[in-house]
């Protein structure tokens, strides 16, 4: 095959996997405890 | 009757409906810091595929947590997602690994689990802690009895100067101290 | 009466001394707590016999009065069968969460159909109401 076919499909699976690993880790989280704030007050306000 | 339970002991619980059907798998714990207590939890599905759910479960429709399903009147309990917590403070503020600062600034150590009361309510009444150098030896794991309300955030938790002295070894002594504090009336804790 | 003792047994037509077929297992309305029919293979006229169309429990066959009790399933007991209703092999539950392990039988009244306990692999439970069976197990309330 040309060598060009090689560079586009190399660059085609790099934008694949760039795409698809977060979207997997997010949906693969895993649970805990998460802290909600009533209102959603700043992070800053214990100072 | 209430009992003291791990908070992340329920992670990856099955939620189940009187009827006895399968919901899924209980995913967060949410803690709604205002009121001191947890308020709901998300949900993901059962097996390997399975992703979050839309749907979460509200404090207010868990019938029972026993120790090995969380058991719901029926289907029609749930509330969506987006009402328990915020997208971001889903993704972001996981208060397990959080360091544990004093008022002063001083590091106790990292947040390792959360000791809930679960009742009629899940009050949250104290946390699991590796310690740091502040409460020697460094890297034990500890007990803090700590009811009622903090300021806490996906990033740190932060407690009066005066609780390092409070941390105990077991289960036993962390019962008897929450149970000695919250006899003592809301306005009237002297950790405040 | 278990579960595992009827399984099997021949059904016979009291009017024409006929097997009409065999015992394949039983249906339960899990809210009630009662045996609400009987399923039976091997009938050409379908293959449910209603509780109510038994005529008798003997030690080696149940009795009906004609071949025409075996029929389709109907009303409240089409609904069950088209939920998770098989009770063996599924775990046992409390209403308040616990796991009781795995039900291998169930024991039922010969005259009425009331389910009167529960058998697991650890043991027999038979001070507990039905609730609810279902795609994840069978949810028990016990008597405090």
């Amino acid at each position: 095959m040309d060598w060009w076919v090689w560079i586009f499909v190399t660059m085609a699976i790099a934008v694949l996997a760039a795409g698809l690993i977060p979207a997997i880790q997010r949906l693969r989280r895993r649970g805990g405890v998460v802290v909600h704030q009533l209102g959603n007050e700043p992070k800053g306000r214990s100072r | 009757m209430s009992a003291l339970m791990q908070a992340t002991a329920l992670v990856g619980r099955p939620v189940v409906t009187l009827a006895g059907d399968e919901i899924g798998q209980v995913k967060d714990v949410v803690y709604t810091v205002a009121d001191g207590r947890v308020t709901g939890f998300t949900l993901a599905g059962r097996g390997l595929l399975a992703g979050p759910l839309r749907r979460a479960l509200p404090w207010a429709g868990v019938h029972a947590v026993g120790p090995d399903a969380v058991m719901i009147r029926d289907e029609d309990v749930f509330t969506d997602r987006d009402e328990l917590a915020e997208r971001t403070e889903l993704r972001d503020h996981n208060l397990i690994g959080g360091t544990v600062l004093t008022e002063g600034g001083t590091a106790l150590g990292t947040v390792d689990d959360v000791v809930l009361d679960i009742g009629a309510s899940a009050d949250v009444v104290g946390y699991r802690l590796v310690t740091s150098e502040a409460i020697p030896p460094a890297g034990r794991s500890v007990l803090l009895p700590l009811p009622g309300k903090v300021a806490a955030s996906g990033e740190a938790l932060v407690v009066p100067e005066s609780v390092a002295g409070l941390v105990v070894d077991d289960l036993a002594e962390f019962t008897a101290a929450v149970r000695s504090v919250r006899s003592v009336p809301e306005g009237e804790r002297s950790c405040a | 009466m278990r579960l595992t003792e009827i399984d099997g047994r021949r059904v016979m037509a009291a009017g024409t001394a006929v097997t009409v077929g065999r015992v394949a297992g039983v249906v339960i309305d899990p809210r009630q707590g009662i045996v609400v029919a009987l399923r039976v293979k091997g009938a050409p006229s379908g293959d449910t016999l209603r509780w109510a169309d038994v005529s008798g429990i003997g030690a080696d066959a149940v009795m009906v009065a004609s071949p025409d009790a075996v029929g389709e399933a109907v009303d409240r007991t089409a609904e069950i069968l088209g939920t998770k209703h098989e009770f063996v092999g599924k775990r046992l539950l409390t209403d308040t969460g616990s796991d009781l392990g795995l039900v291998i039988d169930v024991a039922f009244d010969e005259q009425d159909g009331a389910v009167t306990a529960l058998h697991t692999e650890d043991g027999r439970i038979g001070d507990a109401d039905l609730i609810g069976c279902g795609s994840y197990g069978v949810v028990v309330r016990r008597h405090a």
